[in-house]
């Protein structure tokens, strides 16, 4: 992790995946976890249809400063957001500073979704962004996400119908190394 | 009888020798067993029952009686013969008829086999005029199949109504025209100019129809906030008329900016649906927070906008993609320029980001040396200054900064005056010449005749390329003005050394042999010169 370069600021990717048949392409602003970085980051949370909230497991700091980002998540995004919680570098089981207990039992008491994933072997990184796709799919299925009101982070892809554009807020919240 | 006969013989033949004629005639009787000639003995019986009784009557009668008989046979046979003769006639009179119709037959026949002739010469004749005009019709339909339209293609470019929609079948028939009229070619080389123009002309026409339909078309298309797919190839196809295709990007572009700068409103006044998240107005108390969401929101809108632009030119070939998307999402991306302009304006401009940035770059010279540091500052002073220049009620902020520039100036000057009087060999020299010490000064060892000389050597070199001797960190200056200061300020300084140095070598008390030798320049033209 040590070559894995930090965000700065705001960092911008697409990706297209697709979800019961449907193609979806995720808009993916990866913002710096970074204090220093965090007045500009907040700002991208507005108009976010999901954020994936990410810790490193050997590293307990990142894992106390959870209920200070899901503060800002929770304030500055619309309730719909799918909010992930993303335990990074699983791969380093041995130098576990955080066991996957405790961090489900943070992000079951909070609604979070939650995995362990790890950025260097690519474990369980991709399922994070379908996971994530998948449930604001199903959120706008059964209605709870209307496409049509204004910041709803979610838009059909114009001139190409049948697709949709997901925005998805990664806030990785150290060593981010998120895809 | 027979007793008698056979008497006679046998005495003749006692007598006579048996060549007699008559003799051997009746041995020959004689010899001849009736009792073996069945016709004699038939014709004997016969004639046995002519008669009941052997009378002379009777045998006088024989020979009258036979010949009657025969008679009667032959009459009978007459009648019978005469019968028969009848029934041939009549067989010969049905013959002669039977041949009869066959002549008239054969006649009638002759007569419709010439007839016949005839028609089947007609036959032929026709057949071959229907295979010419059967080919004559393949030839056609190929003509037509080749460069001409279908009713229903045209009816599928010009559309059934104003309304119809445009299909992907239509693009199929708008790439036939196309074909066709490539194709006239042929049609021109092998002599058919008529043709070829006429069927040019009506693909024209055909094609001006339907692409001003796909022009009207792309115009609703545009307005619709889930265009068609066909859309991007719509576009593809207009490129051919520029005029209609700018007139198409245009209306892309106006809509766009409407929903654009509508959603940034609605972030700006509404928020998320049910007021989350919070309208960004309600942070206007805290500039960077206000100015980042807004920089934020523009920030994360252009994407899409950028992909939509990408999607709609992704299949023109004739133009620069990446610059017709380029400038299609900067026109539509200028229409948020003024609400977020009129809003960070009243924010912030000047006491909020001028400190802070001063401070900022104040910050960042502090690893640099003192020449660097200078050219560095200045350069970022005078962008600032600059730009501030440009807004009122700075006055206060362009002085501050306009005394931080003076002061790098100075710097800058003093680095460069430095360097320069070592160069030219000035700078041991320049102590004793500020201040002459009592002695005479060509006794001093860096006042030497010798040392003066050399000086004067360099300077001239200097006077001829002044440029030369300046700091290399001096042209990176942003500023001409700066450069000019800089130059000005060094040539002055050179000057009064000059001036002074002048005065020290022509006074007698400080023993220079001959000194309009070793300063020969006037201090005027030294001057004038450095100017």
């Amino acid at each position: 992790m040590a070559d894995c370069p930090h965000t700065i600021g705001v960092e911008f990717g697409t990706r297209i995946i697709e979800v019961a048949g449907q193609k979806i392409k995720l808009q993916i602003w990866d913002t710096a976890g970074q204090e220093r970085f965090r007045a500009v980051t907040r700002s991208y949370y507005r108009g976010a249809a999901g954020a994936l909230m990410v810790y490193d497991i050997t590293r307990r700091s990142t894992y106390n400063h959870l209920s200070s980002w899901l503060t800002d998540a929770r304030n500055l995004t619309n309730p719909n957001t799918v909010i992930f919680l993303i335990g990074n570098k699983a791969d380093l089981d041995a130098q576990r500073d955080v066991t996957y207990e405790e961090a489900k039992q943070f992000a079951e008491e909070n609604g979070l979704m939650f995995v362990e994933a790890s950025a260097k072997t690519g474990e369980n990184v991709e399922e994070a962004f379908l996971e994530t796709a998948k449930k604001i799919y199903q959120n706008i299925q059964d209605g709870s996400l209307d496409l049509n009101a204004a910041e709803s982070g979610v838009q059909h892809k114009p001139t190409q119908p049948g697709r949709t554009n997901l925005n998805s807020d990664s806030q990785p919240n150290r060593d981010n190394c998120s895809c | 009888m027979g007793g008698d006969t056979q008497a006679g013989a046998e005495n003749a033949s006692e007598e006579r020798p048996q060549n007699n004629p008559l003799s051997r005639k009746i041995n020959k009787i004689l010899e001849t067993r009736l009792e073996n000639d069945k016709d004699t003995l038939d014709a004997l019986k016969e004639l046995s029952t002519f008669f009941t009784e052997n009378t002379l009557r009777s045998r006088r009668n024989l020979r009258g009686e036979i010949e009657k008989r025969s008679v009667g046979i032959s009459e009978e046979f007459v009648t019978a013969l005469r019968e028969v003769k009848e029934a041939v006639d009549g067989i010969y009179t049905e013959v002669s008829s039977m041949n009869e119709v066959c002549v008239d037959m054969k006649r009638r026949l002759q007569a419709t086999k010439s007839e016949t002739r005839h028609l089947i010469h007609q036959t032929n004749s026709l057949q071959n005029q229907s295979q010419k005009l059967r080919m004559q019709e393949e030839v056609a339909l190929a003509f037509v199949k080749t460069f001409q339209l279908t009713p229903e293609e045209v009816l599928i470019i010009k559309g059934s109504s104003r309304e119809a929609p445009i299909t992907q079948e239509f693009f199929t028939v708008l790439d036939k025209t196309q074909k066709i009229r490539n194709n006239t070619k042929f049609l021109l080389q092998t002599g058919h100019q008529k043709t070829a123009l006429d069927v040019m002309e009506q693909m024209n026409v055909c094609r001006e129809a339907g692409l001003e339909r796909l022009y009207r078309w792309c115009q609703s298309q545009c307005r619709s906030p889930d265009p068609s797919p066909l859309l991007t190839q719509a576009l593809a196809a207009l490129q051919e008329r520029p005029v209609l295709f700018n007139l198409v990007v245009e209306e892309w572009v106006v809509v766009r900016r409407g929903w654009l700068v509508r959603g940034f409103l609605d972030a700006l006044t509404i928020g998320g649906p049910g007021g989350a998240p919070r309208p960004i107005e309600l942070q206007a108390h805290d500039p960077l927070r206000y100015v980042g969401d807004m920089l934020a929101w523009v920030h994360q809108a252009l994407p899409s906008e950028r992909e939509a632009a990408q999607t709609l030119f992704a299949k023109c070939s004739n133009i620069d993609v990446a610059e017709q998307t380029r400038s299609t999402v900067a026109s539509i991306s200028e229409s948020v320029c003024r609400p977020l302009k009129t809003r960070i304006e009243q924010m912030i401009i000047v006491s909020c980001v001028v400190d802070p940035l001063v401070n900022a770059v104040n910050e960042s010279a502090a690893g640099l040396g003192t020449v660097e540091s200078a050219v560095y500052l200045l350069n970022c002073f005078h962008q600032l200054h600059s730009t501030l220049s440009l807004l009122h009620t700075t006055g206060d902020k362009l002085e501050m900064i306009q005394g931080q520039i003076d002061a790098q100036l100075d710097t800058l000057a003093q680095e460069q005056i430095s360097g320069v009087c070592h160069s030219v060999g000035v700078a041991g020299m320049y102590p004793f010449i500020s201040h002459p010490p009592p002695t005479p000064l060509s006794q001093n060892p860096a006042c030497q005749p010798l040392a003066i000389q050399s000086f004067m050597t360099k300077l001239d070199g200097y006077l001829s390329a002044p440029d030369h001797l300046m700091l290399p960190h001096t042209r990176l200056l942003l500023s001409s003005s700066f450069r000019r200061t800089l130059h000005q300020r060094t040539a002055e300084a050179l000057s009064s050394i000059y001036v002074k140095l002048h005065s020290l070598v022509h006074n007698p008390m400080n023993g220079y042999t001959d000194p309009s030798a070793l300063l020969p320049r006037d201090p005027e033209t030294v001057k004038n010169l450095l100017s």
